[in-house]
């Protein structure tokens, strides 16, 4: 027995197991989200080349296998959608924190964004699908699936920007107040200026939820891989995202030619997600600097 | 009288500054030592190496030596859990667990093994007896300890260190976030504490120290300046700026 | 920005300017009233065209169509008449009010005739259901530049007379609208899926519907205790291996790594939240099912696409999830518990587990909730590796969820199928409310207990 006697590590075997356990749970987690990459992006960018990007797909013929229209798609659609959400998620967010009465009618809006935002995307799509693409006969179409996506990103635009607006000091807001400024010109000069890496911050996340999205477009923007026939024109015609075009060839893959392309798809997805989420952390970055 | 502590030329650095220079001290076995000084001086730097709680801290280098009961506490051998067990000590601010009263107490018999109701419930009555609080709580054991008084709190983390029995208690400015009630009830139980246990207290108010230790140590710069009986200390001091420090005409 | 903010100074140039608004509103509405009666909207049945001005809309009795060997009249809904004249109305009545000087109602009837259009445009679905059901496949409804007319100058004049009160009432009126268009959109998805989902499980029977054992549409049995059972044994097995290791790597991250190297870690985490669940579903797909179906135990039981597939990918997709919300709820943990812990001879681990965790319970409860909810709401990388066929779960069968059955035969359904569709997705919804709703009860309690 080593007493009382500070020298002598005690033995604690439960400790070293519990330690051994939190090592090897970490190591899991970053082999295998690691090991997801590097499979994605090892089997894919050999295949990635400026051909491949700029050329138009085509099921039948062997020369016509890029992705040119599931990018352009994808721009759209991204585009599009925000072009939608962006103005009506930051007004909304706007009025909820700068002018509505802060009681309960306010919090009832917040619990319902808050609850709303976990709703899976596939409802959304049952929701556009019949929505959008019936009532309104849109057909299966970039604009219906760019309605639908509006939706889909509005809780989170909106919780992210309430959140960059409510972290400006009310300070400023009195100074500008005391001055004789007008509430406008207070919340378009001073509020949201302070707030904007936030709002742009908001934007991105945005992007990046609709540049993965799929289940919400599988049905609302459909699967037609045609090249754009006119820049509006597009917007009325079906076409499929890159996430979509990953989807219909890995399903439908069976020579190894055909795999190569959902590899390359794969790992475009993941450069572009990566982009967008340096592109977000570097503006919440000056957001926290202020 | 008997050393329980004993330091010898230690030195301490906070990456480039030095925050302890040369310090040696012998703290006496049931008795209780009060550093004091103005603010940064390295009492409380001081007397977290005495448990060994500023390894949390980055960047950190210690050298020199500091024997409890005739043991270096920073040799390699040393278990400095069984040494933080020994060491018991108590927070500026009162920091109880989000737990009931209870568990709060039991926290430390429990990790160190103690499994069975009946010994729990002995040492949560000892301890906030020693602690003079168990009058106070002992019908609400079962409520949560953020729902007692600053002061309450605070003596519920000394029944909380009271309670793995260790020999040395280190309090760092346990009374400055109180109240004067509160305080004195603390400065008296500290009275019945030194019977058991070597306390040692860092305190920024002066006449704390003057009322409750028997030997006090004023640092200044990292630097201990004068290390003697409180009595000595107040009435006759040695060092010209310890007495312009306790006369109150120092910044 | 360089508008007039100071709408208080009732300057000469302000009135003056305050006229032309008004003047172009009420311009604008008289093209409203009178587009009524010019063609409005464009209905082709069968090659047969037929232009129909508002007017005619709201007063004719219906289309008199001939389809294969039968002819019928085809009634315009009541709902179409009733908005098409409101429409109208609304706009005069938008013209009046702003004369009398109350820009606040007018504006609101102009936005009221504006939206009739669209209101016209939904209600018509009922002739084209009347005209497909005479055996008429082509049928298309197209709106006239007057249609389009209407509910853009509805707004326009809208905007024109709140703007008459000044720029602030107008800015304050816009974000009131875009507030309303955003909450209004989200609730509507709210009421809808209700209304679209309950006739179904009343027509099928709410018990048959939910604890009937086969769903085959051709043969009408909507049973979808599979699916249900399917999302529930899918998502609990993904909780069970993901909430483990996610806990353990969050402690790993904010307590006992290198700060360095949780520096590396941290993001990479976090970037893996971002990927699209497609690519999830395509690594499933070549790496775990081909896994699964040349293990030697397995071999022979299953071709790979099975729960357990769905569970592993499900798994892996909450990690990052449950990671990052157990992280920040360590990292909130005051630092003075742990000391205190560590000061009462408790090693560092026995801190973290019997200190931190317990500090951090409620945030660490709401990650998981949210990784449940990831979990449930998951449809493509599970319908890539699950196999999709409605079986009574098993570890190593192809299985259904509730997500994929929705995704799998949306595109084909019609009638009472299409129907049961969307009580699926009426379950599911209720699925995901009762997890959301315990998580903001759970997470507004961690504050509350926080705050004390």
């Amino acid at each position: 027995m080593l007493g009382n006697s500070l020298y002598g590590k005690r033995k604690r075997p439960a400790d070293a197991a519990l330690k051994f356990l939190i090592n090897a749970a970490a190591a899991l987690t970053v082999t295998v989200l690691a090991g997801i990459l590097l499979y994605i992006l090892v089997n894919g960018l050999p295949y990635v080349s400026w051909t491949f990007l700029s050329t138009a797909y085509s099921e039948t013929d062997e020369s016509l296998k890029g992705i040119l229209p599931m990018l352009i798609n994808t721009m759209y659609i991204v585009g599009i959608t925000l072009l939608i959400s962006a103005p009506i998620g930051i007004s909304t967010a706007i009025y909820l924190t700068q002018y509505a009465k802060q009681g309960r009618f306010v919090k009832a809006i917040r619990f319902t964004t808050e609850v709303l935002s976990g709703i899976p995307s596939i409802l959304f799509g049952l929701f556009g699908y019949t929505v959008f693409c019936i009532l309104f006969r849109l057909q299966t179409s970039i604009l219906a699936g760019c309605l639908t996506m509006s939706i889909t990103v509005l809780p989170t635009i909106i919780r992210t920007t309430e959140e960059a607006l409510l972290s400006v000091p009310d300070a400023y807001k009195e100074g500008a107040m005391a001055l004789g400024a007008g509430k406008l010109r207070v919340v378009m000069g001073m509020v949201l200026p302070c707030a904007l890496p936030g709002v742009l911050t908001a934007v991105i996340l945005a992007m990046g939820r609709i540049v993965g999205e799929s289940a919400a477009l599988l049905f609302t923007s459909g699967l037609s891989y045609n090249m754009p026939r006119g820049f509006f024109r597009q917007i009325f015609a079906s076409g499929r995202t890159l996430t979509l075009h990953l989807y219909q060839t890995a399903r439908e893959a069976s020579s190894p030619d055909a795999m190569h392309i959902a590899f390359a798809t794969a790992a475009v997805l993941l450069i572009l997600v990566f982009l967008l989420n340096r592109i977000a952390e570097l503006f919440s970055r000056a957001l926290r600097k202020g | 009288m008997e050393s329980k502590i004993v330091i010898e030329d230690l030195n301490l650095y906070y990456g480039d500054f030095q925050a302890l220079k040369g310090i040696s001290m012998e703290i006496p076995k049931n008795r209780i030592t009060a550093f004091i000084g103005p603010s940064g001086c390295g009492k409380s730097t001081c007397l977290k190496t005495l448990n060994r709680m500023n390894d949390l801290v980055e960047n950190c280098k210690i050298t020199g030596t500091v024997k409890i009961d005739g043991e270096d506490i920073y040799d390699p051998r040393t278990d400095v859990t069984l040494l933080r067990k020994r060491a018991g000590m108590v927070f500026q601010k009162p920091n109880p667990f989000p737990m009931s009263l209870y568990d709060n107490i039991a926290y430390g018999p429990r990790i160190h093994g103690i499994k069975s109701k009946q010994a729990l419930d002995e040492i949560v009555e000892k301890s906030l007896r020693s602690a003079a609080l168990w009058d106070e709580v002992k019908d609400r054991l079962k409520k949560s300890a953020l729902g007692l008084s600053g002061g309450q709190q605070q003596r519920l983390c000394i029944a909380r260190a009271l309670a793995v029995e260790p020999d040395i208690l280190l309090m760092d400015e346990p009374t400055s976030a109180l109240d004067p009630v509160s305080t004195l009830k603390i400065e008296d139980l500290m009275d019945d504490l030194r019977e058991k246990y070597t306390v040692i207290i860092v305190t920024h108010n002066m006449q704390q120290a003057a009322r409750i230790a028997d030997r006090t140590a004023f640092f200044l710069l990292g630097q201990i300046v004068e290390y003697t009986d409180t009595l000595t200390m107040f009435n006759n001091p040695k060092d010209e700026r310890t007495e312009r420090y306790i006369t109150g005409r120092f910044g | 920005m360089s508008m007039v903010f100071n709408s208080m100074k009732n300057t000469r140039k302000d009135r003056k300017k305050n006229r032309v608004k008004k003047g172009m509103a009420v311009a604008l509405s008289l093209g409203s009233v009178f587009s009524f009666f010019l063609p409005y909207m464009q209905f082709v049945f069968k090659d047969t065209t037929y232009l129909v001005s508002g007017f005619q809309l709201a007063t004719a009795k219906g289309f008199r169509v001939h389809g294969s060997g039968l002819s019928a009249v085809v009634t315009i809904p009541v709902l179409a008449r009733a908005a098409v004249i409101s429409g109208m109305l609304f706009a005069a009545a938008g013209i009046i009010l702003l004369i009398f000087r109350k820009p606040v109602f007018a504006a609101i009837a102009y936005a009221l005739s504006g939206i009739t259009p669209l209101l016209v445009l939904i209600s018509t679905t009922s002739i084209q259901t009347a005209v497909t059901q005479l055996n008429i496949s082509k049928v298309s409804i197209y709106c006239l530049w007057p249609f389009l007319y209407v509910l853009a100058g509805g707004i326009a004049c809208a905007v024109l007379s709140v703007w008459t009160q000044g720029a602030e009432k107008l800015a304050e009126s816009i974000f009131l609208v875009f507030s309303c268009v955003s909450i209004g959109s989200v609730a509507f998805i709210t009421v809808y899926i209700f209304a679209a989902g309950s006739p179904a499980i009343a027509q099928i029977g709410l018990g048959q519907f939910l604890f009937g054992r086969e769903w085959n549409a051709e043969a009408g049995a909507f049973g979808i205790l599979p699916l249900i059972l399917s999302s529930v044994a899918g998502t609990a097995g993904a909780v069970l291996l993901g909430v483990p290791v996610g806990i353990l790597t969050a402690v790993f991250l904010a307590e006992t790594a290198k700060p360095q190297l949780a520096r590396l870690v941290h993001p990479a985490i976090e970037l893996l939240a971002g990927i699209p669940s497609v690519v999830y579903g395509f690594f499933g797909m070549q790496v775990i099912v081909p896994a699964i179906r040349s293990f030697p135990p397995f071999q022979n039981h299953t071709i790979g696409d099975s729960l357990l597939a769905a569970i592993l990918i499900l798994a892996i997709m909450v990690l990052p999830t449950i990671v990052s919300v157990t992280e920040t709820s360590l990292k909130a943990v005051p630092q003075a518990y742990r000391e205190a812990s560590l000061a009462l001879g408790a090693t560092p681990v026995i801190t973290i587990f019997k200190v931190s965790i317990p500090a951090a319970r409620s945030g660490i409860l709401a990650g998981v909730i949210l990784g449940v909810g990831r979990a449930i709401g998951e449809t493509m990388a599970v319908i890539m590796v699950a196999g999709n066929v409605a079986n009574m779960p098993t570890l190593l069968g192809t299985v259904r969820l509730l997500t994929t059955g929705i995704a799998m035969e949306m595109s084909y359904a019609s009638g009472l199928h299409r129907q049961a569709l969307f009580a699926i997705g009426l379950v599911l919804f209720l699925f995901i409310m009762i997890v959301n709703i315990s998580f903001t009860f759970i997470s507004r309690r961690g504050v509350r207990m926080d705050a004390r």
